[in-house]
């Protein structure tokens, strides 16, 4: 592409690649302008790293694509997973949706770079990144998301005094990461510099973390909440939850946590996501949750020959927290 | 030599149900347990009968051996108000040749190319959308050569409490043994809450369920009043595995609620008196019912296959299928 220099990102773009984010965002989007904190937080500070290609065009930014790495457990071995989470192009380098233009030389580029690296690129791209997305870039469905809420009675209810407010992770929580994962066919390894780096570093955003330990001090369960807007209205919304099958009474009291602080937020519904494929699925139904449509649809592009989408349909396990909507 | 001899790609003729038949026969029921050879009779109803008329794109060989199929059901639809053809894949084969023993490699592809170039597509007689289901266990079944593509899981809604749900004094339940032209009205009345489906109206209804061979449905018209308000079909049957009542049809307007309410209570009693211990129906999460079911205590499970589905529209793209194109359990009950 005449005049464009694509290229990976690095450490010195990223104050005008914020410039061409917030640009467009607060431009097109509506949403709040970025802050450096929490460009580093996503770019800089992620324990797995970044993965992330610009456009150049006279000393500026003006398209980027990037994702946020994420260390993944896949049918018994270690990989890496990228969820796309920034990608655009500043309005008047745009070539339209039916022709190739920067946007999809761009992405071209970042999946050459990293996609010999067996990874998984994933992520809920808006209608018209889909559109581009399936036509060039390879993204393929993987499911329209499901909303599992229940709406909770507003006079305050108990929190549980077996369930512990976590401030931060310790490397207990692996071990409870691995006791799941025998139900799971990949998963992110949530462990505690992933946990902490998502669920506790991340600036201007609270997260409640909840755990459920035995007697010797082990996490025996983890149900992290956010009250936030979600899907346009103000929530209770419920950001991950690693909880083996087997320990059934940790499940009841993290959802007894989980209820007590949506009504002391004042929210009068609870929401989350829950891969379809998972015992889970039934469980929060049978507790009164009902299922209901959205518009999200999560997509993904494998690099993996014996791991396509097909096969990440039916093993994935993602949670909220694997996205960037809460 | 055989595998030199001219294999021949066309349309269906008349009097090619007999090889279609061998073939079919041969490859879905050999070595597979429990499963009986399609009938004549059954071909008839499913490819002749069809109000619709008939999407069957064979190859066969100079001997006359059907070799492969594509074939589809072409289905009214309504998609935004606007009337249109729908194609129901199903019977896809690629087969060894009885006589040289060779399985022609690509005959699939080819026909299905034939198929889409001469049904496929915007305009007089040709449909706008095809799909399919596809289980679970073996999702690239027959996808690639007709370019479809992964729509949406399919979900069930489960009822495993079938105590008396008490109906509604103010709808009357009749079973009908065909429908007539209150099942037009009743059509028309949910037709406008549906972006893309098919055309559920008496023609259709009377084809697909009263005129069907081997399988017995039941069906129900509610009224309230003199006014039709209301309908399902039913039948005993398996869903994934289990013996379960099968809601194969249900369409009622919105504002009828005490219609919904009689034909739900007259679903979980048929299910109840034929010794089962599930109901089980379908719908796009999209749908009104989606909700509605779930508020009369079916819980919501994933089925053991997807839809798949290939838009020929200029206007919509088959992500606008995938989230709009209503599905029930009758679109699954084919064979």
């Amino acid at each position: 592409m005449n005049g464009y220099t694509i290229r990976e990102m690095e450490e010195r773009d990223h104050t005008p690649a914020r410039a061409a984010w917030n640009s467009v965002a607060t431009r097109s989007l509506g949403v709040h302008a970025r802050t450096s904190d929490e460009w580093d937080w996503c770019y800089r500070d992620n324990p797995a790293g970044r993965r992330a290609f610009v456009a150049e065009h006279d000393g500026d930014v003006v398209a980027l694509y990037a994702a946020v790495p994420v260390k993944t457990w896949i049918d018994g071995e270690t990989a890496v997973f990228a969820r796309i989470v920034d990608s655009l192009v500043l309005p008047e380098h745009r070539s339209g949706l039916k022709r190739k233009g920067l946007f999809v030389g761009v992405g071209r580029a970042f999946f050459e770079r990293f996609g010999s690296e067996g990874t998984v690129f994933f992520g809920w791209p808006e209608d018209a990144q889909w559109r581009i997305g399936e036509r060039f870039l390879g993204y393929t469905p993987l499911r329209h998301e499901l909303l599992l809420a229940t709406e909770i009675a507003m006079e305050a209810q108990a929190f549980p005094s077996a369930v512990e407010r976590l401030e931060r992770f310790d490397d207990s929580v692996h071990e409870l990461f691995e006791r799941c994962a025998r139900s799971y066919g990949a998963a992110t390894v949530r462990d505690a510099a992933y946990l902490n780096w998502r669920t506790v570093e991340r600036p201007s955003t609270v997260y409640r973390r909840f755990g459920v330990r035995d007697e010797r001090g082990g996490l025996l369960g983890v149900a992290i909440q956010r009250t936030c807007v979600f899907m346009g209205e103000e929530r209770s919304v419920l950001v991950d939850w690693m909880v083996p099958h087997e320990e059934e009474v940790a499940a009841e009291v993290l959802l007894e946590a989980l209820l007590a602080t949506t009504a002391q937020d004042g929210m009068a519904l609870l929401c989350g996501i829950v891969p379809t494929w998972s015992a889970w699925f039934e469980w929060f139904q049978t507790r009164g949750f009902t299922a209901h449509a959205t518009d999200f649809v999560i997509g993904g592009r494998s690099f993996r020959p014996r791991q396509g989408v097909e096969w990440l349909r039916e093993r994935w396990w993602y949670q909220l927290s694997d996205s960037d909507l809460a | 030599m055989a595998l030199r001899e001219t294999i021949t790609i066309r349309p269906y003729q008349t009097g090619d149900e007999a090889a279609i038949l061998e073939t079919y026969n041969r490859a879905n029921t050999i070595g597979a347990t429990g499963v009986a050879p399609r009938t004549l009779e059954h071909w008839r109803w499913l490819f002749e009968n069809n109000p619709s008329g008939m999407r069957v794109m064979l190859g066969l060989d100079e001997g006359g051996e059907v070799l492969a199929q594509c074939a589809g059901l072409p289905l009214r639809a309504r998609v935004d108000g606007k009337s249109v053809l729908a194609c129901l894949a199903l019977d896809g084969l690629n087969v060894r040749s009885e006589r040289t023993g060779h399985t022609r490699r690509g005959l699939f592809t080819a026909c299905s190319e034939a198929f889409r170039e001469t049904f496929g597509g915007e305009g007089r007689e040709r449909h706008v959308f095809t799909f399919a289901s596809t289980t679970i266990s073996n999702p690239q079944v027959g996808r690639a050569p007709l370019g479809l593509a992964f729509l949406r899981e399919s979900f069930v809604h489960v009822l495993d409490d079938l105590t008396a749900r008490g109906g509604d004094f103010r709808a009357e339940i009749r079973e009908i043994e065909r429908f007539g032209s209150e099942a037009n009205e009743i059509f028309e009345r949910t037709a406008t809450e549906t972006r893309a489906g098919l055309v559920r109206d008496a023609l259709f209804l009377n084809w697909r369920f009263t005129e069907r061979p081997l399988k017995p449905y039941r069906a129900a018209i509610a009224f309230v009043g003199a006014r039709p308000a209301g309908i399902a079909v039913w039948r005993a049957g398996v869903h994934d595995g289990r013996a379960a009542g099968l809601v194969v049809e249900w369409m009622v307007p919105r504002d009828e609620p005490a219609a919904a309410s009689a034909l739900c209570n007259w679903l979980v009693t048929r299910t109840r008196d034929a010794g089962l211990a599930r109901l089980v129906a379908e719908f796009g999460a999209f749908a009104r019912e989606w909700n509605e079911f779930q508020a009369r205590g079916f819980k919501v499970a994933r089925a053991q296959q997807h839809w798949i589905g290939a838009s020929h529209a200029r206007v919509h793209h088959q992500r606008f299928f995938a989230r709009q194109f209503r599905t029930g359990l009758g679109e699954l009950d084919w064979s």
